[in-house]
């Protein structure tokens, strides 16, 4: 039988310090000599992965990660190639506003693109694999159809007519060149996305230009570090490296206003997200520095519903059901308790948590979700 | 008459590396990359900046004589312009512009490639 020879693990603290490359305070520690080119290979790969190509390569290029010449050259082009996605991916950006403009829809750019430009002191630094927009939800059809009118398509049919609109987190679309475009109306799925109080989102808003155009709109600084908090603590089952690299470029950013962080997360029922999104990147970065944000996200306690909130999308049973029963408790009466579990029973298309299941299956697995 | 001023198009979406600045004009054309001392060139274009001037800041930066880095510096101001990155505005704002790019990346601004001068010599 042949055997593929396995590439050496890369330590995760590793790639935690090559995260916080120009963040000042990481503890981390990083090689004084050159990896052997198996370890730089896996190390690389890792970063491709968790779309750090940029803190690697600079982290070569200002010698704080020695390497030799052949490993920088790899390192230098991995990061050109997630660049190149990068460029595409705002050309699909501009095309995707210009549109929604046209339809008279007031959007958010989110994460991606706004980012890189607004949070990041060198937008290179920040690459991206899709595009993220917000809409209000009474906007989310004609903006769904709008974008769909302009050559993208959507793989996956909505589970009901409506429910997006009413329950969603978005849909995904794809773009001719087959980049995604997230169209969302909140941030997550599951109870924690209908918690949002949504209006919040269009009370104000960064404003930067990109090729040529000005006046793209994304989320002020504070909703962009609740939502940073979002991604990394609900988004993966792993959670991933860059929206926590996010979270500590807002956490210290002399800009940010704090206390309004606290109001937004109490009134959003989100403050378990967002403290434990917030200790977990102090954790991964091994930063030193603390600020009163911090301090607060270390000592807050959660309450039992907020627990089980969270118990949804982290816990060993976490799935689309245990979020979908979450869920209930999120809504506001029992009639659209009602219609979203209808929805869920009697879908006429899409799929369910990314799976086609059997009826039987689906109202096992809602119930399933009463066990936490 | 005063001199015409180049500086960046606004309508460019760019990205930069260690070494390569990454082009994409909004509308046109391909990727187009812009290696070596063509970088740095890039950077002065955040600026309108007549032609003695760059010609001026490129020999300080790679420490040569202006008359060494004229002529690269004014083929790589023609090639960047054809593909639509660049603008040249003349005293009365009128711009000329040629874009005419070809899809697909394209390789321009090929300046020679000569050591920089150490930061603290400038």
């Amino acid at each position: 039988m042949m055997t593929v020879p396995r590439t050496p693990p890369v330590p995760a603290s590793l790639v935690a310090a090559i995260a916080a490359h120009g963040l000042l305070g990481s503890a981390h520690d990083v090689p004084t000599e050159p990896l052997p080119d198996s370890e730089f290979d896996s190390l690389l790969a890792e970063c491709v992965a968790q779309r750090l190509t940029g803190a690697l390569a600079n982290s070569i290029a200002r010698n704080r990660l020695p390497a030799t010449e052949a490993q920088a050259e790899r390192a230098s082009e991995a990061h050109f190639v997630a660049l190149c996605h990068c460029l595409e991916l705002e050309l699909l950006l501009l095309q995707t506003v210009d549109v929604l403009d046209a339809a008279g829809i007031d959007h958010r750019v989110l994460k991606g693109s706004a980012a890189a430009h607004l949070d990041y002191a060198d937008p290179s630094q920040r690459t991206f694999v899709d595009v993220d927009v917000l809409v209000r939800s009474d906007d989310f059809d004609r903006a769904t159809k709008a974008l769909m009118a302009s050559g993208n398509t959507r793989p996956v049919a909505e589970i009901r007519p409506g429910f997006d609109r009413r329950f969603g987190k978005g849909c995904t679309l794809m773009s001719p060149s087959g980049y995604e475009i997230d169209l969302h109306r909140t941030f997550v799925t599951g109870p924690f996305g209908l918690m949002v109080r949504l209006p919040d989102l269009w009370d104000d808003a960064a404003q930067w230009a990109l090729g040529g155009k000005t006046g793209l709109k994304a989320l002020d600084r504070e909703q962009r570090l609740l939502h940073a908090c979002y991604h990394a603590a609900l988004g993966d089952r792993e959670p991933r490296i860059v929206p926590q690299r996010d979270i500590a470029g807002l956490v210290l950013d002399d800009r940010l206003d704090e206390v309004r962080v606290r109001e937004l997360a109490y009134a959003w029922r989100a403050e378990y997200v967002v403290a434990s999104a917030i200790s977990m990147a102090w954790e991964t970065l091994a930063l030193a520095d603390e600020t009163a944000l911090t301090a607060w996200a270390k000592r807050y306690q959660p309450d039992t519903r907020s627990e089980h909130a969270f118990a949804a999308y982290r816990a060993e049973h976490a799935n689309y059901a245990a979020r979908s029963w979450a869920s209930l408790r999120a809504l506001p009466d029992l009639r659209t308790r009602g219609a979203f579990l209808y929805s869920l029973a009697f879908p006429q298309g899409g799929v369910i948590g990314g799976h086609h299941v059997p009826l039987l299956r689906r109202l096992i697995r809602a119930g399933q979700g009463l066990r936490p | 008459m005063s001199r015409p001023l180049y500086s960046r198009r606004p309508d460019v979406l760019w990205r930069s590396t260690n070494d390569r600045v990454l082009l994409r004009p909004v509308g046109r054309g391909g990727l187009i990359t812009i290696t070596g001392s063509g970088t740095f060139l890039w950077e002065l274009l955040a600026t309108p900046t007549s032609l003695p001037d760059l010609v001026a800041r490129m020999a300080t930066r790679y420490q040569v004589e202006p008359d060494v880095v004229e002529e690269p510096v004014t083929t790589a101001l023609a090639d960047l312009e054809n593909a639509g990155v660049v603008e040249k505005r003349h005293g009365d704002g009128r711009s000329t512009n040629h874009a005419s790019v070809p899809n697909g990346r394209s390789n321009v601004a090929a300046m020679p490639r000569q050591r920089p001068a150490a930061e603290g010599s400038r």
